[in-house]
């Protein structure tokens, strides 16, 4: 048995993988994250012996008469790490009522409780299956910009100059600094991207781009925040790795104002090309190496053909979409994934 | 009575627009689009059942696609 984590929303790529692990003959069991928070799925402890229980009507192919299926994590051959839980339900509601509503403190320390909670208990099911073979572990998935940065500098890349400051001064002298690259800066999370949802309005958090007219407008302190060097770009490379194995697409959306700092502003009018990619040897050899560094056996790369030559690294996603660079491209990596998944299984039997 | 601004930054606190980076005065805001909170609906049973086996057949494929994101 093959179990995948995943989560339940804004995530296709997981039912197609499924789609090929059913066709390749493969048995394979998903688990949300929003399932151990509060869904229908108990753990049974019985000395040394994990059960998951789940509830029968949400498993497709489950006996009609039975209430609940049990699955021993002794079964499992092998662990997919796809995603795990983005939002827990407390997370999402007020904890509090009549007077207390207004307690923000306590609020916050009531909302942290619960959280800690619900990570330990996804930490107890990775720790408990700690000696299958997984691909991608989730200890690896939680990348830090910042480290994978250096990292790929250590590999041989060039990297964009970063600056993380407060102060609007300090900002001011690195763009100047950038000024024989495209005279900005661009401000991006140090961590992971997010978007908030206000009413009828998403909120993004894009890749955005300063120039001093803008950096002047800001006050002289603010919070911690990432500062890279503008780079003007020939075209963009998205490059997913799978176990040794590079799949690379360039995406040309240099020449469209709405997507020419973040690509994910799409442009639905008009779409960006993107084309299979070839990458330098030496570009191909340099993303191994930062991998194997890394530990990750999958994970999408963003690089960048600067204007000047240079290939540029800009960040790892471990849990990036890869059906964006699969289907354009005619990957099929969907079933590439399903087949190493299987790999993975036979070779935790033989071990 | 005031209508709330719909950019996000400008309904922070004075405090809280202390306390976030700089990406937060650049947010890219847009209306939910529909045809995404139809999708959504559609998907709902399954999002809410959760885990699957590998007979089930195409949950959430047709109801998310990456442009949503």
């Amino acid at each position: 048995m093959i179990l995948i984590f995943s989560q339940s929303a804004m995530e296709p790529t997981t039912e197609e993988v499924m789609d090929w692990l059913e066709a390749l003959g493969a048995r394979s069991l998903r688990l949300n994250g929003e399932d151990l928070d509060g869904g229908a799925v108990c753990f049974r402890v019985d000395g040394p012996e994990v059960t998951l229980h789940f509830d029968a009507t949400t498993v497709a192919g489950a006996e009609p008469a039975a209430k609940t299926i049990a699955l021993p994590l002794a079964e499992v051959g092998a662990v997919w790490f796809r995603r795990w839980l983005q939002e827990r339900r407390h997370e999402m509601v007020s904890l509090l009522d009549g007077p207390s509503a207004e307690d923000h403190q306590l609020h916050h320390g009531l909302r942290r409780h619960l959280t800690l909670e619900s990570r330990k208990l996804g930490d107890f099911l990775f720790s408990r299956l700690a000696d299958r073979p997984w691909l991608s572990h989730p200890r690896r998935a939680s990348l830090n910009k910042l480290d994978v940065l250096i990292r790929a500098a250590q590999a041989g890349f060039a990297t964009p100059a970063t600056l993380v400051t407060t102060e609007r001064d300090e900002l001011r002298r690195f763009c100047l600094d950038c000024r024989g690259t495209a005279g900005a800066v661009i401000t991006k999370p140090i961590g992971e991207v997010d978007m908030f949802i206000a009413g009828e309005r998403s909120h993004f958090i894009f890749t955005a781009s300063l120039d001093l007219e803008a950096i002047d407008a800001l006050p002289e302190r603010f919070a911690p925040s990432l500062f890279q060097e503008r780079i003007e770009k020939a075209y963009e490379l998205r490059v997913f790795y799978l176990a040794g194995e590079l799949y690379a697409m360039a995406i040309f959306s240099q020449l469209d104002p709405q997507t020419r700092t973040d690509f994910r502003r799409y442009s639905r009018e008009r779409p960006n090309r993107m084309v299979p990619f070839r990458l330098p040897a030496e570009t191909a050899d340099r993303l191994r190496l930062l991998m194997e560094d890394l530990r990750l056996e999958t994970g999408s790369a963003d690089l960048l053909q600067a204007r000047d030559g240079r290939v540029v690294f800009l960040e790892i996603n471990p849990v990036g979409q890869f059906g964006m660079v699969s289907k354009p491209c005619n990957y099929h990596l969907e079933r590439k994934l399903a087949e190493a998944l299987i790999r993975k299984e036979l070779d935790g039997q033989r071990a | 009575m005031d209508k709330e601004p719909e950019d996000l930054f400008a309904r922070l606190s004075a405090e809280g627009r202390q306390l976030v980076p700089v990406s937060y005065r650049f947010l890219h805001a847009s209306p939910l689009a529909v045809a995404t909170v139809m999708r959504l609906v559609d998907s709902q049973p399954y999002r809410a059942t959760g885990y699957v086996c590998s007979a089930f057949h195409k949950p959430i494929s047709k109801c998310c696609s990456q442009d949503d994101v």
